[in-house]
């Protein structure tokens, strides 16, 4: 069915609503800071119905799940080749190939799957594993060196590779949530009613992730949550909405930080560089 | 030990104690214990800890055996290494005393 025809009459208003421009004068504090600002003028509303289609504009800074195994490789070069100049005889190396790809790759599968701002959108598994990963590599330890050796080598000027795979490695920690936007809150209010007429209380998308995050495998009401929960994200389009919303908190944030994420880049090229000169 | 060694030994320590060099802008509220709640850190043991808000935090934690990550992301530092978590996970790791914790 196509989502114009699964709209209901509620939410196509909620739509127009957004789109006539409630926003005249409104103010938001993304980061949960003192400081208000403006909300950002919007473009059409996007209508997303598949994750694949929840793109951003910061995407195109972020690495994707190779380019944070390139950094994790060449990190194991360099660390060993300051643990033999320094004299160490420890040895270091990162959990299995297989073990870094999981985690990494759920990471960056998550900026699609998960937000702080619209909560879960896994359209394709929500119906057999609720609100549970496919492949879910829980954690990631890497594993210690001794005290000296650790702060000698492991932290090699700062740069953790892993941390890469997350949106907060960008420059003060990547754009904002606009958690308060007044389009994203009638959004999320139209999203709510639509899991109230389906018989689940939330009045915040990220509640149900709370709720189910620990109970795998997933249980039966878990499916139905999850189910109900993504249905509604598409009769609503909230997922849309809140990804064109970000689109202009990201758009500030690339304007406003462009000699910064200039310098992210170049952080990472002269990392990869230092680590292709071991080999 | 080398004077070198020393002084990256102590920098070492002064940030595990007034804050992990992480790369982001203070965050508005730091990282603090909170009551547990699925949205927070759990770190799980016999006496569990729950923690919120970005920052990074010396701990003293034993025999941590379990985490759920609530809508936290970060990096737990314990004996057995640095473990890194992402947002609604949970999981079991090896039993182990836990010296820091960072969120971003």
């Amino acid at each position: 069915m196509r989502l114009s025809t699964r709209l209901g009459l509620p939410s196509a208003l909620l739509v127009v609503a957004v789109l006539c421009g409630c926003t005249d004068g409104a103010e938001v504090s993304p980061n949960n800071d003192e400081q208000s600002i403006p909300e950002p003028p919007i473009g059409e509303i996007r209508v997303v119905t598949e994750p694949a289609a929840a793109t951003r504009p910061i995407d195109e800074y972020l690495l994707d799940t190779q380019g944070v195994l390139e950094l994790v490789q060449s990190h194991t070069l360099q660390v060993a080749r300051c643990l033999k100049d320094g004299g160490y005889s420890e040895t270091f190396e990162y959990p299995s190939q297989d073990e870094v790809v999981g985690f990494v790759a759920t990471v960056v599968d998550d900026r699609r799957l998960r937000s702080l701002l619209w909560g879960f959108f896994d359209v394709e598994n929500a119906r057999t594993l609720g609100y549970q990963r496919e492949t879910a590599s829980g954690a990631l330890t890497v594993p210690a060196l001794g005290k000296e050796a650790s702060a000698e080598c492991m932290n090699l000027e700062g740069f953790d590779p892993i941390k890469f795979a997350f949106d907060k490695s960008l420059p003060d920690a990547g754009p904002p949530v606009p958690v308060e936007d007044s389009r994203v809150r009638a959004a999320i209010t139209a999203w709510a009613q639509c899991m109230s007429d389906h018989g689940f209380n939330y009045t915040d998308p990220l509640e149900p992730l709370n709720e189910f995050q620990s109970e795998s495998p997933a249980s039966s009401r878990q499916i139905a949550t999850a189910t109900a929960d993504v249905d509604c994200k598409i009769d609503t389009n909230l997922v849309g909405i809140a990804v064109t919303v970000e689109d202009a908190y990201d758009q500030v944030y690339i304007e406003q930080h462009s000699a910064e994420l200039e310098e992210y880049r170049t952080r990472i090229d002269d990392f990869l560089r230092a680590g292709a000169a071991l080999e | 030990m080398s004077i070198k060694r020393k002084i990256i030994s102590v920098a070492a320590a002064v940030a595990i104690a007034g804050g992990m060099a992480v790369a982001v802008a203070a965050p508005a509220q730091a990282i603090n214990r909170m009551a547990c709640a699925s949205h927070n850190l759990n770190l799980v043991s016999p006496a569990t800890t729950c923690w919120g808000n970005a920052g990074s935090v010396s701990v003293t934690l034993y025999d941590v055996y379990y985490y759920s990550s609530g809508n936290n992301e970060g990096i737990i530092y314990g004996g057995l290494g640095n473990t890194y978590f992402y947002r609604w996970g949970a999981a079991s790791m090896p039993s182990q005393y836990v010296f820091a914790i960072t969120i971003w």
